[in-house]
């Protein structure tokens, strides 16, 4: 049975209560939930007030996995995502790479616009921008890395 | 999925209405502005007479 594999480091960014978690997830839509869940156990959340761990950590998280299994890895079962976590005093950082080819993040279309809004798909990315405080990829595209800064 | 369900309920002369969302759906449901496309109501009483 496919799961997801969680290891953590404490510590390394100088101070005692700088978590580090490193997540390997198959590409299968269902573990979606259960790597939010462990991500969201043990991440140290005390810098985001509850709303935001509860609702943006979470549901950002979620819609980056899903972007990760569905466009970049394409649900192929020998493809894994890893997801990085940061958690540090000014901010947590959390890193989702595919093992896909990368996209242009600059071509995904506005899921607002009027002719866009009954479309079934494409609000993920959308949702991500206005839940965290930064959105940064890698020139590949395989790769984003979703900053929450204290508060 | 509600998306596509609400169009095959409207190809068959019906209309999906919401009700009872949390303010985390809510939120989503304003950012993304699927609120447009759906009637959202706080009760399903309230959603029904609407109809």
């Amino acid at each position: 049975m496919t799961r997801v594999s969680i290891g953590i480091r404490r510590g390394r960014g100088g101070h005692a209560g700088d978590v580090e978690l490193v997540l390997h997830v198959p590409s299968d839509l269902a573990l979606v939930a259960e790597a939010v869940e462990l991500v969201a156990e043990h991440t140290p959340t005390g810098i985001l007030s509850p709303r935001r761990v509860q609702f943006n950590l979470r549901t950002v998280l979620a819609e980056a996995l899903a972007n990760a299994i569905t466009y970049g890895n394409r649900e192929d079962p020998t493809k894994q995502v890893e997801v990085r976590v940061e958690a540090r005093r000014e901010a947590i950082r959390v890193t989702v790479i595919d093992a896909g080819e990368g996209f242009d993040p600059s071509l995904v279309a506005d899921p607002t616009a009027p002719d866009a809004v009954e479309r079934e798909a494409g609000r993920g990315l959308f949702v991500i921008r206005h839940l965290v405080d930064a959105v940064d990829f890698n020139a590949k595209g395989n790769a984003v890395c979703l900053t929450l800064r204290a508060g | 999925m509600l998306v596509s369900l609400s169009k095959k309920i409207r190809e068959q002369g019906g209309d999906l209405r919401l009700a009872g969302l949390n303010e985390d759906l809510q939120t989503l449901f304003e950012l993304t502005k699927l609120d447009t496309l759906f009637t959202i109501a706080k009760t399903p009483a309230e959603a029904l007479t609407a109809f």
